[in-house]
Order: structure tokens, then C-alpha cells, then sequence
């Protein structure tokens, strides 16, 4: 019975199967990287500032949220 | 022993004569001299070398909302470089690239290839990419900064979103300035480098690929003859 549902298995064995995993992968490692440029935008800005630091700040939570909200697609 | 006599002191005999008061000298009323701070004046002149100067693609002259990190109280900003705008072409062109892919893939139907359940989150994925180098490329460039002030140069290199280093030297201690422009676009645009060779730890400052780089070292240049002039 194990044996027919590792062919059965085989037999539908795709690619695409990994894709969601990579997907989620994908999200997770993108959130990281926004939340390292997070904390360098607000290191940067310590160091340099103008009027356009909010919006900056803006921009990068928006972009970790759409990280977030590609994530939980990725999952369910 | 006592002194037999003592002659009685002769006091001054006050007569109406010597008593003739002294005219009264009117004095001007003194003006109230502001005088000039050597800030201010500092401030004023090196302002008349930067006028040369304009704000366009990458240079800011005069901005008011800058500040920077160590500014003292007297200091202010002359002005402000950052790559010219059009080195920023390579990364824009493969934004621009890859949102065209998307309109591409669905004229062309290869978002079926993919499994349906999966194609919205595909699509999403590839967007974000797309907005990741947007906000890169963006950030790589908004954070390279030269600041030229009337006290020093600082100099902002921000290496691959995770690296950076700040360098800053007192204007007094310039010793020379060069420009080098180069290449086509370099030649087209009027962009190139400048580089600054100062008695400090650090011997050079670069400012890398700025605008009008042989305005900005001829102005560098007539700031540090103004501190030799004895200023």
C-alpha cells in the first residue's frame, strides 16, 4: 500500500509543488531585508535628515506590510 | 616727643571765580554698532562664491531643511550633492523592465504555465521584486550625500543598503581640489568626480559622479583662497 502511494506520488510529482514553500521563503526572507533597511533608514537618518525622513519611513512599513499581507497568500 | 606747634592746615579758599564750571561738552548720542558676527560673515561670503551654483539633477544649493549629524549651531549647509540624477538610469530601467514583464506574461498567457491557485501570488511576488529595486536603488542614491558646509566637507558613502562610511574635514584644512569627467554620458551630462585632498587622517574626499563638478571644485577651490587670504 506504501509502496503504490509512493508510485501514485511519483507519478504526480511536479516541480510546482516546491513552488509554494519557495514562495513563503521568498516573503519571509523579503520581510528581513525591509526590517535591516528599516533600522538602516532610521540609522541614517540620525545622521542626515531632510524633510522627505517620513516619508521614507512611510514607505518602508508600507513595503513590510505587503511583505506580510504576500506571506500569509503564500501560506493559505 | 610732641611737636610744639602745629600750624593749623590752610583750606582752600573756594571763590566763585574758581569755581566756573566747565562747559558742558554735548556728546552725540553713541549709535548702536551691530557688529557682525564672524559667523555671519563667514556665512555671507562663502554664500557669495556659492551663488556660481544652481540647484538641478543631483545639486542643492542653500537647502534649509538639511541637518546633519555633529552640526554645530553656527553651521549651515551651502550645499548639497548627490549623484547626478541620470546615473540612476540602470536601476529604473530594470524596474521599468520588470513591471513590463507583467503586462507582457499576460498578453502572452505564460502566467498559465503556473498553477492557478498560485498565479495572483506569483504575480505579487514578482511586484515586490520589482518595488525592492525601485526602493534600492532609491535609497543607494538619496544616501550618498556630499554636504559642503561653512565649517567642512562630510562626505556620506551608503554601500550596498547594509555598508556605509562618513568622512569630514574642515574646510581649512582643503589643500587641493581636482575634478575628473569622463565617458560619454559623463561628457553629455555634465557629471563627474571630485576629489579633494585634505591634511587630515583621511588624505582624499570623493565626491563621486556629481553635476557640474568643475563649478563645484572651482567653488571648493575659492573657499580655501579665502581662508589663505587671512579671512
Amino acid at each position: 500500500m506504501e509502496v503504490n502511494n509512493f508510485f501514485s506520488f511519483l507519478a504526480n510529482f511536479s516541480f510546482w509543488l516546491f513552488l509554494r514553500p519557495f514562495l513563503a521563503f521568498y516573503f519571509i526572507a523579503f520581510l528581513i531585508f525591509n526590517l535591516i533597511l528599516w533600522r538602516q533608514i532610521n540609522l541614517m537618518s540620525r545622521l542626515f535628515k531632510t524633510n522627505l525622513g517620513f516619508l521614507l519611513s512611510v514607505f518602508s512599513w508600507l513595503l513590510f506590510g505587503l511583505g506580510f499581507l504576500g506571506l500569509l497568500m503564500a501560506i493559505f | 616727643m610732641p611737636d610744639l606747634y602745629n600750624a593749623p592746615r590752610r583750606q582752600p579758599v573756594k571763590t566763585k571765580e574758581i569755581r566756573k564750571k566747565k562747559p558742558k561738552t554735548v556728546m552725540a548720542p553713541k549709535k548702536k554698532i551691530k557688529k557682525k558676527s564672524k559667523f555671519a560673515t563667514k556665512h555671507h561670503r562663502y554664500q557669495r562664491l556659492v551663488k556660481d551654483l544652481s540647484t538641478k539633477a543631483g545639486l542643492t544649493v542653500n537647502p534649509q531643511s538639511v541637518e546633519f549629524a555633529n552640526q554645530k549651531t553656527n553651521e549651515s549647509v551651502l550645499f548639497l550633492l548627490r549623484r547626478h540624477l541620470i546615473t540612476n538610469f540602470p536601476w529604473v530601467a530594470v524596474f521599468a523592465l520588470m513591471i513590463g514583464a507583467i503586462f507582457f506574461a499576460f498578453h502572452f498567457n505564460i502566467i498559465s504555465y503556473f498553477p492557478s491557485p498560485l498565479q495572483v501570488v506569483v504575480v505579487y511576488a514578482w511586484l515586490l521584486l520589482a518595488l525592492i529595486v525601485f526602493w534600492s536603488g532609491f535609497l543607494s542614491w538619496y544616501f550618498n550625500v556630499n554636504i559642503v558646509s561653512n565649517e567642512r566637507v562630510v562626505d556620506i558613502d551608503f554601500y550596498n543598503l547594509i555598508y556605509r562610511e562618513v568622512t569630514d574635514a574642515e574646510i581649512e584644512k582643503i589643500q587641493d581640489v581636482t575634478h575628473k569627467m569622463g565617458g560619454i554620458l559623463g561628457i553629455v551630462f555634465n557629471y563627474g568626480d571630485v576629489y579633494i585632498q585634505t591634511a587630515g587622517t583621511k588624505p582624499e574626499i570623493e565626491f563621486l559622479k556629481v553635476p557640474r563638478p568643475a563649478a563645484v571644485a572651482d567653488v571648493l577651490r575659492k573657499i580655501r583662497e579665502e581662508i589663505e587670504n587671512g579671512s
